[in-house]
């Protein structure tokens, strides 16, 4: 009896061990069963990445092949080609002048009559632009493509507001008398109302007839018009002195000095020389027709004899 | 075959196929033995008969539990005991009445010759049940069965003399159990006749009527589930032992290979997966990466589809131009384009054109606007420039040659208060105008006529230092300075009787002057202590 006891004990106890093994077996093998699942949804997404990887390998192969040919173009200065691409081209950045020039070629060796030149750079240039006769040069005309029309226009202007400066300080000169070296002094006084007057008149025209880029350029041109001939239009006080002068071999020469007084616009400028090398300035040509003689005629000092013609400046 | 071996194959029968012969073959074998127990107990013929019965009886029910290694005689022995002490209770409760042991005492048949003998009998059977049970069924075999001591040692698996030893080391154990319960004299020889003196021998009726009882009581043949604990009730301590083990490895190995073998493929598996995860991971990172490279190329192509767009229009605009201006350059009604950067100038009048920056500088380099003009490619610009280069070293070089410091500065102005240094050079003559020959040649070699005069032009304007007036004429070069000792010193600079720019400051020098003259004034001025470098940058 206890044998058989013993035997159904161990056999209960084999039976649990073995329930407990297969429970456990059970758990392994759902679990196991899980990991099958899992590794085969692994597999799959593998192989969908894996696809996926290939075709953005092949994707990025060809887009890499498309790049250097998209690089491979024409190219511009990127400044260049924004001012290309902009609204208006009517004006260029003087950097880029170069740029442009080079990438149009059109270099002066071509076979026309003519060379292209940027409006910046006309700013920087000069030229003999207008006359002591109030006349404009032909140069000024080509540059500016003054017509025949617009020239008689322009060159009006200038007379008119030469003749009315003349008129002015013909009517308002003033001499100073002599003392010491200074044989004689006259000057032309400024005024702000003759001035507004004659440059308000002169540009206005100058702009109706030219337009405002063309009358900016002149303006620029005339600058030595205006200050030799038109004296400033009456901006500044224009003084015009003799002096005579002692060398050290015991000689004398005599010397004229003109000086312009300091403006906002111009500054002070002045001018001197030998009278015998130079006639008289032409802001006072219109008071002092007859030259040196005739101021000193006035003046009543004597002009020594000169060894040669003056100069003109 | 042995005693035990066939007590089982016996009973075996019996409780298979409910052979009675087998088992009254059982109860001949040992009736005397629990008949000799009973009587010893119950002490009353009757009495022990009904004992031997229901002991017999027991047997038969428990037949199919007996295993081939049990000991038979000994099962009998303790059975007996029990039987007996149950035939007590009942019979004193039957009875009513109380009978002493010395009472009992009196109806045994033992011999009145030997007294001390006696005495020991009630205690033999707790002395019995005390030896264990190989050496009690030693004892039991030997005295109450009278089998010789070889048929005891093949009963009990031992040899002959090992089953005398037995037998004498169970009779020295019962001997020191009568003498711990005061029966000093007890000896081993005194166990050996108290055992023999127990003995009795059932009448050959009882041996009927026992098996006749027994088998009433009995049950049928075993049949099912207790066939089947039969068979393992009889199976022998090894065969158990065996059993056991094959019960309890048997699945739990095949279970423990089936869970190992799960374990495996799982951890197989779960290798799998986790290589199939970092290969994804990998796979997601080189994903990200080729989108990324992807979204960066695509970038790259659009950016460079749009710069592409933006020059394909910027050069077609270029292109408009181009012909807008070759238009204007051949146009004969020629107006001032204001929607233009370019205007156009005729090549005849760029000669009168002249600018504060002039068309060369003293190294020789063409002005922007001289460049601007020419257009001039990257050959031509070189040329040029070398030969301009080369005229102006070789003629500062003559002039440098020819140049003094004079003192006749009276028909020069020199402004009150000013310190002057004058530097007179005579007319270069034939050498100045071979070089100058060789440049006007070169120039209208590369450049042809019309351009040439614009670069030309400063070498034959009386304005130019080093030109036609330096070649023909004397020059006279006057430099002034006032102030010489503080921050702004002044300058005057007049040449040839061009008077300059009096009464302004000018520093540096409005004027790049020629090397030679840069020579002669430089030291001349730091040693007045005017430490601005007058001449390196023109304004």
């Amino acid at each position: 009896m206890k044998r058989l006891i013993i035997i159904l004990s161990v056999g209960l106890s084999a039976t649990m061990l073995f329930g407990f093994l297969r429970r456990q077996t059970a758990v392994v093998r759902t679990s196991g069963s899980a990991a099958r699942k899992e590794a085969g949804g692994a597999t799959n997404e593998l192989a969908r990445l894996q696809a996926e990887s290939t075709e953005l390998h092949r994707i990025v192969a060809e887009q890499r092949s498309q790049q250097p040919h998209a690089s491979k173009q024409f190219q511009l200065d990127p400044k260049l080609e924004d001012w290309l691409l902009a609204e208006t081209n009517a004006e260029i950045p003087g950097n880029l002048v170069r740029a442009l020039r080079t990438a149009l070629g059109l270099p002066w060796s071509n076979s026309s009559d003519y060379v292209l030149v940027s409006k910046a750079t006309l700013r920087d240039l000069t030229m003999p632009s207008v006359g002591h006769n109030d006349k404009l040069s032909d140069t000024l005309c080509a540059v500016l493509a003054i017509t025949p029309e617009e020239r008689q226009t322009v060159e009006s202007a200038f007379a008119r507001a030469h003749q009315d400066f003349v008129a002015w300080a013909k009517a308002n000169v003033e001499r100073q008398d002599a003392t010491g070296e200074t044989l004689a002094r006259y000057t032309i006084p400024a005024s702000g109302d003759l001035a507004q007057t004659l440059t308000n008149n002169l540009y206005s025209a100058l702009n109706s007839a030219l337009g405002p880029e063309r009358t900016d350029l002149l303006e620029n041109y005339a600058y030595n018009w205006l200050r030799h001939d038109a004296g400033f239009l009456g901006t500044v006080t224009n003084t015009l002195s003799v002096s005579r002068r002692s060398s050290g071999d015991g000689t004398s020469e005599l010397y004229y000095e003109l000086i312009r007084s300091e403006n906002s616009i111009y500054g002070q400028t002045s001018e001197s020389g030998q009278l015998r090398y130079q006639s008289v300035p032409p802001t006072f040509r219109d008071i002092f027709p007859g030259g040196w003689q005739e101021l000193a005629q006035r003046e009543g000092f004597v002009l020594p004899e000169f060894p040669a013609q003056p100069k003109s400046q | 075959m042995d005693e035990r071996r066939q007590d089982f194959e016996l009973l075996r029968q019996f409780a298979q196929r409910g052979d009675q012969p087998a088992f009254a073959a059982v109860v001949r074998r040992h009736l005397d033995l629990v008949y000799a127990t009973a009587l010893r107990k119950v002490a009353d013929q009757g009495a022990a008969e009904e004992v031997a019965q229901n002991v017999f009886a027991a047997l038969a029910a428990k037949a199919w539990q007996f295993a081939q290694d049990d000991s038979l005689p000994a099962w009998l022995h303790r059975t007996t005991l029990l039987e007996a002490k149950t035939w007590w209770r009942g019979e004193l409760r039957r009875r009513r009445r109380e009978q002493t042991a010395a009472e009992l005492g009196t109806t045994m048949k033992t011999p009145d010759e030997q007294p001390a003998l006696r005495a020991l009998v009630p205690l033999l059977d707790e002395a019995l049940l005390s030896l264990r049970q190989k050496d009690r069924t030693a004892l039991l075999l030997r005295y109450y069965e009278t089998q010789s001591l070889r048929e005891v040692g093949v009963s009990l698996g031992v040899g002959e003399d090992a089953a005398q030893k037995r037998v004498a080391g169970a009779l020295d154990q019962l001997a020191r159990f009568f003498q711990r319960r005061g029966f000093r004299t007890a000896t081993t020889a005194a166990a050996a006749a108290v055992l023999q003196q127990s003995t009795a021998v059932a009448p050959a009726a009882v041996a009927a009527a026992v098996v006749h009882g027994a088998l009433q009581i009995a049950p049928a043949a075993l049949a099912g589930t207790t066939a089947l604990l039969s068979r393992l009730a009889g199976l022998t301590k090894p065969q158990t032992a065996l059993l056991c083990a094959a019960m309890l490895t048997a699945p739990t190995v095949w279970q423990w290979t089936e869970l190992r073998a799960a374990r495996l493929v799982t951890a197989r598996t779960q290798t799998q997966a986790d290589s199939a995860r970092a290969q994804i991971e990998i796979f997601q990172n080189e994903i990200e990466r080729l989108r990324a490279e992807s979204a960066r190329v695509q970038a790259a192509i659009a950016a460079a589809t749009r710069a592409q767009t933006r020059t394909a229009e910027a050069a077609e605009k270029l292109a408009q131009l181009k012909d807008r201006f070759r238009g204007l350059l051949s146009s004969a009604d020629y107006r001032w384009p204001s929607e233009l950067p370019f205007v156009r100038l005729p090549k005849w009048a760029t000669t009168n054109l002249d600018s504060r920056i002039h068309v060369f500088g003293s190294t020789g380099s063409l002005s922007t606007w001289a460049e601007e003009l020419l257009n001039l490619g990257p050959d031509q610009k070189q040329a040029v420039e070398s030969n301009l280069a080369q005229y102006l070293q070789d003629l500062d070089r003559l002039a440098d040659s020819r140049a003094y410091e004079t003192n006749t500065t009276f028909q020069v102005y020199s402004p009150k208060g000013f310190t002057t240094k004058a530097i007179a050079v005579p007319p270069l003559g034939d050498g100045a105008e071979a070089i100058m020959g060789d440049l006007m040649t070169n120039m209208q070699m590369v450049l042809g006529n019309e351009a040439s005069r614009l670069v030309s032009k400063p070498v034959s304007d009386r304005d130019q230092y080093l030109g036609d007036a330096l070649i023909h004429s004397p020059q006279v070069f006057v430099l002034g300075v006032i102030g010489a000792g503080t921050d702004k010193p002044t300058f005057t600079f007049t040449w040839d009787g061009h008077f300059g720019q009096s009464g302004s400051p000018i520093i540096p020098l409005s004027t790049e002057l020629p090397p030679f003259l840069q020579e002669r004034f430089g030291p001349w001025l730091r040693g007045m202590g005017v430490t601005n470098d007058i001449f390196s940058v023109p304004p």
